[in-house]
């Protein structure tokens, strides 16, 4: 016989796999024409939380660069991109990826000092950093809206469609980003990069005598991942017509660190279904009023010491079982 | 002399609030140096200090100085818990720096607000130890001060005396060098990292019950005073107990200075430019031993 | 008083122990010798319980000791001498020893043993004062040794205690691990690559190869030649 066990196997897996994601696409893609406005509300902010955490989970996960702070990029490139058009009178489409540029040079800066340091005291300049944004917009008055907001930003449009009448426009706006963003994460972590991280992260002195640059390589990690939460930062705050310093608020903070979390530090599909789950859980939870931050740190607790390899482990296991029915299911068999 | 009398006194204001940040961030310096994890709710155990405090003296009408005790009291077995429920299954998996962090983290969120639901959300406030101004010749402290500088200065006395002349507090010294030698004499560190946990949820109890009377009981409390511990921590060194101290009243020091010359609105914006300044230049801060 | 049943021990993926077996008598000196890497520390380090083993027990006065944490076992009576010393660096040299004496039963004890260990080693005493990381590698040898001792231990494991001391200090470290053991009846594991100073300090000798015990025998019929036949065959 040609083939092992396991390769067949490995085969079925990867064929249920491609054809889970392809179906999951195609109804993703339908989903606004026949849902209730309201969910096809909630898929789009899935959307962008989910690049997001995947993002985040490319530098904390992958690179192992304990950046807790990564949300504070989410605000730059939220406030930049409205800033620039609202007093630059730039049009929205550069401004989103103005909002990109600018948290990427955000994250070059904060990449240096975080060079030098590690573990904990990343942790803490990433905060800090996140900590001093509001600050500065509080700062801002009239300028940037301060606690009140900003508002007026232009909408974006194609084709004579404004987005901002036309909602579903925005749905598919961030469906395309979100497929796009995932697929150069994708392509990131299996590329040589990819490997070089995970060589860093797991045993830094010999990746780096073989060469491996680990300045660069983090300062690398910090550009990308904060050019794309920057952007959906911008996107956020164009959807919902406002910027508000409340996008750093404790709650929202907590929310996109049990996505993180519970999809699997390093791993990845995991990421995404938490951020899907937290968006919803989030919505429902928002009678709850003041019980809600007490569940959201409940669940930050339940996670972290329940399922330490996330949902990513889960649906690990699931393709892996899957596969080996299918396998054992197959025609001719001896 | 014009220029003496105030500036004495925001000495006298400086010293007390350097010595308050002191037994406030003492913990948090311990929890790393011994424990080498960063506990996210330092601020929920200062918050709940307050709490407590307010709890006490408003429904039982218990007397401040009770309180205290109370306060400390009670906090000490809840770090204990915390430690065992929480720390201790996860010190034997993978990855347990980090996630210490989360698991402090929403251990924070939970606390944080869990006050607001138990307790209501009105304002909370307490009234000081006592009432009443001493005056020497041109100064003046309100005697509550002086019960506080009294307070913190014993407390920090007995602290170091522990550390540094009984067996437990050399012990803890011990596993902060070199926790492989610990094992091979024979101290048993689990329970002494539960020990540590508590003693230093007690500590920022009793900061707490100090602060208390100062502020609006709410759940900001909790993080702006984490906020504040973490950049004297760092200031002074994570994990270095002296490093701390003289942080603390450095730190103390100035923001009594700027208050007083620059008005209260800078010193927020103090801290901040200090914690960028210190995490740019030098992370390790004065006498920070792990990098 | 020492029994050890095929314990295997892994370093993580590695299979470093494989099937140890061995028993000490009370009151020998028994060494350990073979090249680097081949599981002699680890043997060690399973003994004492830095590293617990997979399969395999281990009895110590007949009661069973390897599922126990290294706390427990101290107090059972073994006490570990590491290669990397792991002294407190910031302690001073006394505070260093009072560490040593942290468990219930050396702690009655305290001034008592410290004093046998200054008379042992005068020059601790003469620093006892001092920070142990301000001390010669001699004398953190000693340190390390005087440290074990302050348990009042039965089983004392030694690990490479004369790795990277002059000879003549070598020397002396050899002859006070006999003298402890002739004066104290402490019985003694050694690990050591010294091999003449070894077999001339110890009862009986085994030899490890690949984390397999593959000779023993009384350290009077040992020699170099015997063990290098191990290592060639």
């Amino acid at each position: 016989m040609g083939m092992t066990s396991d390769n067949a196997t490995t085969i079925y897996e990867r064929f249920l796999r491609r054809s889970t994601v392809i179906l999951v696409l195609l109804l993703l893609i339908l989903f606004p024409l026949y849902g209730d406005p309201y969910y096809t509300h909630l898929m789009l902010l899935s959307f962008i939380w989910a690049v997001v955490a995947s993002a985040w989970n490319l530098i904390m996960g992958y690179a192992g660069i304990f950046s807790f702070g990564t949300l504070a990029f989410f605000a730059v490139g939220a406030y930049s991109s409205s800033l620039v058009e609202v007093w630059g009178g730039i049009s929205p489409w550069p401004g989103l990826l103005l909002g990109g540029s600018s948290a990427a040079l955000a994250g070059f800066i904060i990449a240096f000092p975080c060079l030098r340091i590690k573990g904990l005291y990343i942790v803490l300049v990433t905060v800090a950093f996140h900590q001093v944004i509001p600050i500065f917009i509080k700062l801002g008055g009239t300028w940037t809206g301060a606690d009140v907001g900003l508002m007026d930003m232009p909408h974006y449009s194609l084709f004579g469609y404004d987005f901002g009448t036309y909602k579903i426009c925005y749905y598919y706006l961030a469906l395309f980003l979100f497929i796009v963003l995932h697929y150069i994460i994708y392509r990131i972590i299996g590329s040589n990069m990819g490997l070089a991280f995970v060589a860093l992260r797991d045993s830094e002195s010999f990746a780096e005598s073989l060469g491996v640059n680990r300045a660069k390589f983090n300062v690398v990690v910090f550009v990308i991942s904060s050019f794309i939460i920057g952007m959906m930062g911008a996107l956020y705050v164009h959807y919902l017509k406002v910027a508000t310093p409340r996008i750093l608020e404790i709650e929202i903070f907590a929310g996109a660190i049990i996505m993180v979390v519970l999809g699997g530090l390093g791993k990845f599909p995991g990421v995404i279904i938490s951020a899907f789950m937290v968006t919803f859980l989030n919505e429902f939870l928002r009678t709850a009023g003041l019980i809600r931050p007490i569940l959201l740190g409940a669940i930050i607790i339940a996670v972290i010491m329940l399922f330490p390899s996330g949902l990513s482990g889960l649906v690990d296991s699931a393709y892996r079982y899957a596969g080996r029915t299918l396998h054992s299911l197959r025609p001719g068999k001896m | 002399m014009q220029i003496l009398v105030p500036l004495i006194n925001v000495i006298i204001s400086g010293l007390i609030l350097g010595s308050l940040y002191a037994v406030m961030s003492m913990g948090l310096t311990l929890i790393y140096g011994i424990g080498r994890i960063f506990n996210f709710a330092h601020g929920a155990f200062i918050l709940w200090g307050g709490y407590f405090t307010w709890f006490l003296c408003t429904k039982f009408h218990l007397n401040y100085g009770v309180s205290v005790v109370l306060g400390i009291l009670i906090l000490f077995p809840v770090g204990w818990v915390v430690d065992r429920l929480l720390l201790y299954p996860l010190r034997r998996k993978p990855n347990f720096e980090i996630n210490a962090v989360i698991v402090t983290l929403g251990l924070a969120i939970l606390l944080g607000n869990a006050g607001d639901v138990i307790f209501g959300t009105r304002f909370k406030t307490i009234d000081q130890l006592t009432e009443g101004l001493l005056r020497m010749g041109r100064f003046t402290i309100t005697h509550h001060d002086i019960a506080t500088l009294v307070i913190t200065v014993a407390i920090l006395l007995f602290l170091e005396l522990f550390l540094r002349k009984t067996t437990l507090g050399t012990a803890m010294r011990a596993i902060s060098q070199d926790p492989v030698g610990a094992k091979i004499v024979g101290i048993n560190l689990d329970r002494l990292f539960a020990f540590t946990f508590a003693l230093a949820a007690a500590l920022g109890g009793i900061s707490g019950v100090l602060i208390a009377p100062r502020f609006f009981i709410t759940p900001a409390v909790g993080w702006e005073t984490l906020f504040k511990a973490v950049i004297i921590v760092i200031f002074g060194g994570l994990g270095s107990v002296k490093g701390t101290l003289i942080g603390a009243f450095i730190l103390g020091m100035l923001e009594a200075f700027i208050s007083m010359y620059l008005g209260m609105f800078w010193v927020s914006p103090m801290w901040f430019i200090l914690l960028i300044i210190v995490l740019f230049i030098k992370p390790r801060g004065l006498f920070g031993t792990w990098a | 008083m020492l029994e050890v049943h095929k314990i295997n021990t892994f370093y993580g993926e590695v299979h470093a122990l494989k099937d140890v077996s061995f028993t000490v008598e009370d009151g020998e000196v028994v060494a350990f010798l073979g090249a680097n890497g081949h599981g002699k520390s680890t043997l060690l380090k399973t003994v004492c319980g830095l590293l617990p083993p997979s399969t395999g027990h281990i009895e110590f006065n007949g009661r069973r000791i390897n599922h126990l944490p290294m706390h427990k076992i101290v107090e059972r009576g073994i006490v570990y001498v590491p290669e990397e010393k792991h002294l407190f660096p910031d302690l001073t040299v006394r505070e260093n020893l009072l560490m040593g004496a942290y468990i219930a039963r050396a702690r009655k004890e305290r001034e008592k043993n410290c004093e046998m260990v200054f008379e042992l080693f005068p020059v601790l005493e003469k620093r006892q004062n001092q920070i142990a990381s301000t001390l010669s590698g001699g004398e953190r040898q000693m340190l390390t040794i005087g440290r074990g001792l302050m348990s009042s231990a039965q089983l004392m494991a030694i690990d490479e205690p004369s790795v990277g001391l002059a000879p003549r200090l070598k020397m002396e470290v050899f002859d006070k691990i006999k003298e402890i053991n002739e004066q104290q009846g402490l019985t003694i594991i050694l690990v050591e690559q010294e091999v003449e100073s070894t077999l001339a300090i110890s009862d009986r000798g085994y030899v490890m190869k690949d984390g397999r015990i593959v000779f023993e025998d009384k350290s009077n019929n040992l020699s170099i030649d015997v063990i290098q036949k191990q290592y060639l065959a």
